[in-house]
């Protein structure tokens, strides 16, 4: 898979400092699972945050913070939690990124000739979306602003904006300043993941399409 | 016991892993003591500026260096990078907490099981490579250095970097890519 739209460096930074919404830092993390190049830009930043952290200013601490985490030093270690069986997750008949592969979801739901969507469950973040998108080759979307970030990850077949092509493997970042005239190119559906922000008014592209669809 | 004198001077890599080797190998707490100096008032302005609550803050050090404590033995002293290591454990044990109040905003039962703690610790950073990027971070003057440490820390990296930089905030993007483009420039020169 040859990735060309990559996260930016400043998306990286909030995945790494672990700031990103849980739905936004799905869709990273299954572009990191797809793309060595940002996976190694991934443990940079890693490095980058360590290094900040030495070069915070130091806050003042709770004077018995240091007593109290001394006095836990000798409790017995939690025993492991055994894994919860899981629900086998529906069958979408394509492959899913593993990090998004367990999750469950509401199997695929018609939403206009040629184009489908599923939702993915996020029950931590219940301020983001995590859909599937499936859009039929030929397909062009509306013209539209943002006012959330909206997060995209093609899986399968490519689409094309004004910024180029956009194909398997590669992720698109959407915020409030971009707007956006997608048209699904080549043959091939086009199966995209998306992290939609907010929960009244979505604005970007898909959270228009299926926001009356999933009752946002 | 106390912690060591909390204005102590940055370790440098070796240093810090020779402590965390002392308490794999004989559960040192002079060793965790001055570790804790260290790291816990850092780490306290870290959760602080992503939007814990002193409580939450206070739990998630407590957390962090009891895992540190704990998982010192698998910490490859020989080559593994402290700084990262432990501010790996506590952006995960962070992620761990937002999503429990998240479930809990949402008033909902799981009904698929996550991962409770992400993976990420077991990723391989070696002291070499914490000490490449400490010399670019060293040579990024001291304005993009902030805008940076923002970039990372902050909730809301743009607001504040405005305000930091008293800038307005529609020109706050370009800034942040000088410095990230300065930054990965200094990066590449020293690899």
């Amino acid at each position: 898979m040859t990735v060309s739209r990559h996260p930016s460096p400043e998306l990286l930074a909030r995945y790494a400092a672990g700031s990103l919404s849980p739905a936004a830092a799905l869709v990273v993390e299954s572009h990191l699972a797809l793309c060595n190049t940002c996976a190694a830009a991934h443990r940079e930043a890693l490095a980058l945050a360590g290094v900040l952290l030495e070069r915070q200013s130091p806050s003042e601490l709770d004077a018995s913070l240091f007593e109290r985490t001394l006095a836990r030093l000798d409790e017995k270690r939690p025993a492991p939690t055994p894994a919860q069986a899981r629900r086998p997750p529906r069958d979408l008949g394509i492959s899913l990124p593993a990090p998004i592969a367990e999750r469950a979801t509401s199997g695929w739901r018609w939403m206009g000739p040629g184009m489908a969507f599923a939702r993915l469950d996020v029950p931590e973040d219940p301020r983001t979306n995590l859909v599937l998108l499936k859009i039929g080759a030929g397909k062009r979307m509306p013209t539209h602003g943002h006012s959330g970030e909206e997060l995209t990850l093609v899986l399968q077949g490519a689409f094309e904006d004004e910024h180029g092509r956009c194909a398997a493997g590669d992720l698109a970042e959407e915020d409030d300043d971009t707007h956006h005239t997608p048209v699904v190119t080549g043959e091939e559906t086009c199966i995209c993941l998306a992290s939609i922000e907010g929960r009244l008014r979505p604005h970007g592209l898909i959270g228009r399409l299926v926001s009356p669809l999933i009752g946002l | 016991m106390r912690p060591a004198d909390a204005a102590v001077q940055p370790f440098d890599g070796a240093e810090a892993a020779r402590l965390v080797a002392a308490i794999a190998r004989e559960g040192d707490r002079q060793a965790f003591a001055r570790l804790f100096a260290f790291y816990a008032p850092r780490l306290r302005t870290f959760l602080a500026r992503q939007g814990f609550g002193a409580s939450d803050c206070d739990d998630l050090i407590q957390d962090t260096m009891l895992a540190v404590w704990r998982k010192a033995e698998r910490f490859d002293a020989e080559a593994g990078a402290v700084s990262t290591w432990i501010f790996t454990i506590c952006r995960n044990l962070g992620i761990d907490r937002r999503r429990r109040l998240g479930r809990r905003l949402a008033e909902i039962e799981p009904v698929s099981d996550i991962d409770p703690s992400p993976s990420a610790e077991g990723e391989i950073i070696t002291r070499e490579e914490e000490t490449r990027v400490r010399r670019a971070l060293d040579q990024l003057p001291a304005e993009q250095a902030e805008v940076i440490t923002l970039s990372f820390f902050s909730q809301s990296p743009q607001t504040e970097i405005a305000r930091a930089l008293g800038i307005p905030l529609g020109t706050v993007k370009s800034r942040v890519r000088l410095a990230m483009n300065r930054l990965r420039h200094l990066l590449d020169e020293t690899s």
